[in-house]
């Protein structure tokens, strides 16, 4: 039997063949205003922004032309972009000036330069991402496959049962981290239905702009925490500051009297984007996968088995290498709960149990996610950093006291055992990966059922490094600026 | 030159050229450098070649920064010069620039590989994968039969020849599925769907081409088998090439030349023959049930199964529990009047397992019912009456399972057989004389390689068998020596009523001694064992749910068969 030809995998075609003018100048404008508006409210230089965001515009058409090819999708690449622009020119700076610098004076330097960032994410990466996208959608006029009630109607019950499930570990603290900073709510009726505002707009919004690239219940809980950690830094800082007729205030000091809120967003994000794409796939798996006219080779129930199996050996695996950086963090006795005076060893079994179990929750997310070392590698490291903000800074405070401790003090003290997290992710990622690819690879060698198989990879082109870079980035690097 | 090598190559390079950022943020630059190259290949090889990919490149390399800033810099490079780091978060932010230096580090790494991948690209030629089993296969195997032999010998050839190859292999059956018999007494009791045993070819076999037909010839001269489709218009029959031809034909019932008893009794060998064994027993309680005659009604509601052996008393003892059960639907037949009959030559049930256990599942089944007729022979077959050694019994139910035979095709081939009727074969299970002509599982009289016993057809040894025979295809493929088969049984398992069961395992390293087990361990060790045997996991969940809906729901009695 022909097994069918290896190919190099290539990047859909560009939108049209030449360059598109009207892209470019959209995207030098917009950077420039956003750079000077981000220097006028971050009180920063505008020529500097200004120029920095025309820049950024001209180089984001360029590079990333053809891939913006929806409003989300422009959107979460000026994200990452936005976060690389603040990233890298400050160090070629540094760099470029020879090695005489200082730690501290860099790390000072990097958090008085906190207000750059806010603007390189929300009004240079953001807008000109968005635009683009939006400039994309019009010009290819491809809104096949897009249905506005679904994305307006499951994003809107995503984002309100989200903060319901949300708000029931808030209620009692009586701490809404969604609208944490807005001042003019006296009456507490008042700040739940706010809540339930807001919560509500950010479940559409996040409908509207990524029914799309939403593909399973891993990839959307990626898009839900990079969407939440977005709106951390637009309604925090800048909406709830303008609403409340208040100074706009883009300090790191005042980032970090709102760390507490990054977390209840990324956690908000997370349980908003798995709802989300929950509808979703319970959408498909009733009325359009149980067609017999869809038929796939195997139905969703092996295809849950496998990934549930595979995803357990590859958790435990995860907690098996991640166990001595675990050990050392202290993980492990926080586990064994050394105030009820339990073993040790006790603890070890119970994080190699917890592994194997958040392990086989990764193989039912992400399946299918990816075919690549590198970008399983992400998504693995993402998960990671995910069960970092869930786990020791919620989950087991939860657990142990009854309430979360979102300070920046106990982002520090967690601080070491997030490289722990970042580890089990990438071995389980990587794992689970080599199990999917031998299982594909059996698969591949029909030609009839290679196109299927390949139909449900996500295909190489999605923002998806973008999200990765945007979530990974500023998961780290928040911990280590604002605490 | 190698795609993966040249990837690696070509990451090297780009590690190199992006590695400044590291160098100037890290403490020993030349280390810096050479760590800068090896990730740079790493990471090229682990991408792969995607081409065009310089944003995805660039913002994946950026983020695989930070994570390698924690591996390298604040753990790696510690351990290795001070021991293990002190790990708090003063220590981690002192290391901020590096942090920096990695994601620029990756950044550019990302846009390097891509830019140095399309100059190696206009340089010396796209990548090209290795043409690996393109063209037509130049050895052909050919296997006959679908069940378990002829399944195992097919996915160990899959196994084998993963990866590529130039061979091709096709199974020939009638059937278009796995039968999987251990539970086809489960399908006639009514407490499994008949097609939850059942595993289509099709679908299990990836690289294997399915041909639904019956092998009427081979033509060992010109290297053909003749195949008839089935259902296909006369004439019709294809002539199929082999290098390798393997004979997994099974076996056929044996009525050793009773034509009454073939003709009035109902067979047991197929998931057909078990459905209309269900359908039968329903069929005679509906006429049961409006039956006045007394006499009439008790010889509808017997039921005689002839044959001692696993099948038979797994089949009476599902029977017995089936139509005691569907009996509270039929209020005109009393309990006392059902009978379960099970007749059998010798003077004990189950020679397969030990004595003990033979005599405790006779007990078990007795005191649920079954009505044991050892040392009796089943003579004759006439509707409505079947004449035994000691006496006629009234009944218009016979189920033949007390003997079977190699499949008769094997001697129109004109092979040599033994006495049964099977394949006489090596202990490679190739045929004497019959060059690339192969034979296994019950139509096979295989010989341990290593004890010289004859191998007992059961689905065990099917298995085992298929699973070597594609090895020693493999081999005579690759012009290695064959190995002769060799395996010590496991031990047998045999149901014989509600949640209660026979076991006897072998001893690893003590073959010739043996763990007995019965009653309702032994029956939970035969699901466990045989839900885990059973070919594919949907099957699995399919059976598992049945058996669960047995535990709150009472049995179909839907008659699914039109009755004769």
């Amino acid at each position: 039997m022909p097994i069918p030809e290896a190919q190099t995998p290539s990047l859909p075609a560009a939108r049209g063949s030449g360059i598109d003018w009207v892209e470019i100048l959209l995207a030098i404008a917009v950077g420039a205003a956003g750079g000077a508006l981000a220097a006028a409210i971050g009180h920063s230089s505008i020529a500097r922004l200004g120029s920095a965001g025309a820049a950024f515009g001209l180089v984001f058409a360029l590079a990333l032309r053809g891939k913006a090819t929806s409003p989300g999708a422009g959107m979460i690449w000026g994200l990452g972009a936005g976060y690389m622009l603040w990233m890298v020119l400050p160090a070629l700076a540094v760099i470029l000036h020879g090695a005489g610098y200082s730690t501290d004076a860099m790390l000072g330097e990097s958090r008085a330069r906190f207000p750059e960032l806010v603007g390189c994410i929300t009004c240079i990466g953001a807008p000109v991402g968005f635009c683009l996208g939006v400039w994309g959608t019009v010009r290819s006029k491809s809104a096949g496959g897009f249905h506005w009630g679904r994305a307006i109607v499951a994003g809107g019950a995503a984002g309100v049962i989200a903060a319901l499930i949300f708000t029931r570990w808030m209620y009692k603290g009586d701490f809404y981290p969604l609208i944490y900073g807005f001042g003019r709510l006296e009456s507490h009726s008042g700040a739940v239905v706010f809540h339930f505002f807001v919560a509500c707009l950010i479940g559409t919004t996040f409908g509207l702009l990524f029914q799309r690239d939403v593909r399973n219940l891993g990839s959307a809980m990626g898009w839900g925490v990079a969407y939440s950690m977005f709106w951390w830094f637009l309604a925090h800082f800048t909406l709830f500051p303008l609403a409340a007729g208040a100074r706009v205030d883009w300090s790191s000091d005042r980032a970090s009297r709102l760390f507490g809120p990054i977390i209840g967003h990324i956690l908000f994000g997370l349980i908003l984007g798995i709802i989300y794409a929950g509808v979703d796939v319970v959408w498909t798996r009733l009325f359009v996968d149980s067609d017999p006219l869809n038929r796939k080779r195997q139905g969703p129930g092996v295809n849950f088995l496998l990934a549930l199996g595979w995803g357990s050996a590859a958790g435990f695996s995860g907690g098996l290498v991640s166990l001595p950086l675990m050990m050392h963090a202290g993980m492990i006795g926080r586990l064994a709960g050394h105030g009820a005076g339990l073993h040790p060893v006790f603890g070890v079994c119970l994080h190699l149990a917890v592994s194997t179990f958040i392990g086989a929750s990764y193989g039912l997310l992400f399946r299918g996610e990816t075919s690549n070392v590198v970008f399983g590698s992400l998504w693995g490291l993402l998960f990671g950093l995910i069960w970092w903000y869930a786990g020791p800074m919620t989950l087991l405070p939860i657990l142990r006291t009854g309430e979360c401790d979102w300070t920046p003090e106990a982002a520090a003290a967690h601080l070491p055992s997030l490289v722990g997290h970042l580890l089990f992710g990438l071995v389980t990622a990587n794992v689970f990966l080599a199990f999917e690819r031998r299982y594909r690879s059996w698969l591949l060698e029909d030609p009839r059922y290679a196109a299927l198989e390949k139909r449900r990879t996500r295909p190489v082109a999605t923002p998806a490094p973008a999200l990765c870079l945007f979530v990974i980035g500023l998961g780290v690097l928040l911990p280590i600026l604002l605490s | 030159m190698k795609p993966l090598f040249r990837r690696t190559l070509t990451g090297a390079f780009a590690g190199l050229a992006s590695s400044y950022p590291l160098a100037a943020t890290n403490a020993a630059p030349h280390a810096s450098l050479l760590v800068g190259i090896v990730l740079g290949a790493a990471f090229a090889a682990g991408l792969g070649r995607i081409r065009g990919a310089y944003a995805e490149g660039a913002m994946a390399g950026a983020a695989l920064g930070i994570p390698l800033w924690i591996l390298v810099t604040c753990i790696g490079v510690p351990s290795l010069t001070v021991g293990f780091p002190p790990f708090d978060a003063d220590s981690i932010r002192t290391l901020f620039p590096a942090l920096v230096g990695w994601t620029l580090y990756g950044g550019l790494l990302g846009v390097l590989t891509q830019a140095f991948s399309e100059v190696v690209d206009r340089v010396a030629g796209a990548e090209s994968e290795p043409a690996q089993a393109q063209g037509p296969a130049s050895k052909n195997v050919v296997i006959l039969g679908g069940g378990f032999a002829g399944m195992a010998t097919a996915a160990g050839l899959e196994q084998d020849l993963h990866g590529g190859g130039p061979v091709s292999v096709t199974l020939v059956s009638d059937q278009n599925a796995l039968l999987f018999t251990p539970m086809l007494a489960e399908v006639a009791g009514g407490s499994l769907e008949a097609s939850h045993i059942s595993t289509p070819l099709r679908s299990s076999l990836h690289r294997t081409e399915f041909v639904r037909g019956l092998a009427e010839a081979v033509d060992f001269e010109r290297r053909v088998v003749k195949v008839s489709c089935v259902g296909g218009a006369p004439g019709t029959a294809r002539e199929i090439p082999y290098d390798h031809l393997v004979l997994a034909l099974g076996s056929v019932s044996n009525y050793f030349g009773a034509d009454n008893i073939e003709r009035h009794s109902l067979d047991f060998k197929t998931l057909l023959d078990a459905s209309r064994i269900r359908n039968h027993v329903i069929e005679m309680f509906e006429r049961a049930d409006r039956e006045p005659d007394p006499e009439t009604r008790r010889a509808l509601v017997t039921f005689v199964v002839a044959g001692g052996g696993f099948a038979g008393v797994e089949l009476a003892g599902a029977i017995n529990d089936f139509s005691r059960g569907i009996s509270a639907d039929y209020p005109a037949v009393a309990s006392g009047e059902i009978r379960v009959m099970l007749v059998h030559s010798r003077d004990r049930i189950l020679p397969e397992l030990s004595e003990s256990l033979a005599r405790y599942a006779q007990g078990r089944m007795a005191a649920r019912g079954v009505d044991f007729r050892l040392g009796t022979r089943v003579l004759d077959a006439q509707p409505g009456q079947v004449t035994l050694s000691d006496g006629v019994v009234r009944t218009q139910t016979l189920v033949w399972t007390a003997g079977t035979a190699p499949n008769p095709l094997l001697k129109s081939f004109g092979l040599e057989t033994d006495k049964r009727g099977a394949a006489v074969v090596e202990s490679t299970m190739a045929v004497a004389g019959r060059p690339g002509v192969w034979a296994l599982g019950d139509c096979a009289a295989v010989k341990d390689g290593i004890s010289g016993k004859a191998c007992p057809p059961t689905a065990q040894f099917a298995l085992r068998q298929g699973a070597a025979l594609a090895r020693n295809i493999g081999c005579a493929l690759r012009g290695k020596p064959l190995a002769p088969f060799h395996f010590d049984s496991l031990g047998s398992l045999c149901v014989v009523g509600h949640q209660t069961a026979c076991a006897e395992i072998t001893l690893p390293f003590a073959r010739s001694r043996s763990l007995r087990f019965s009653g309702l361990l032994a029956w939970m060790m035969w699901r466990g064992i045989y839900i885990s045997k059973l070919p594919g996991l949907e099957r699995k969940a399919r059976v598992l749910l049945d058996w669960t809906f047995e535990i709150f729901f009472p049995r179909d009695i839907v008659q699914t068969i039109e009755p004769k």
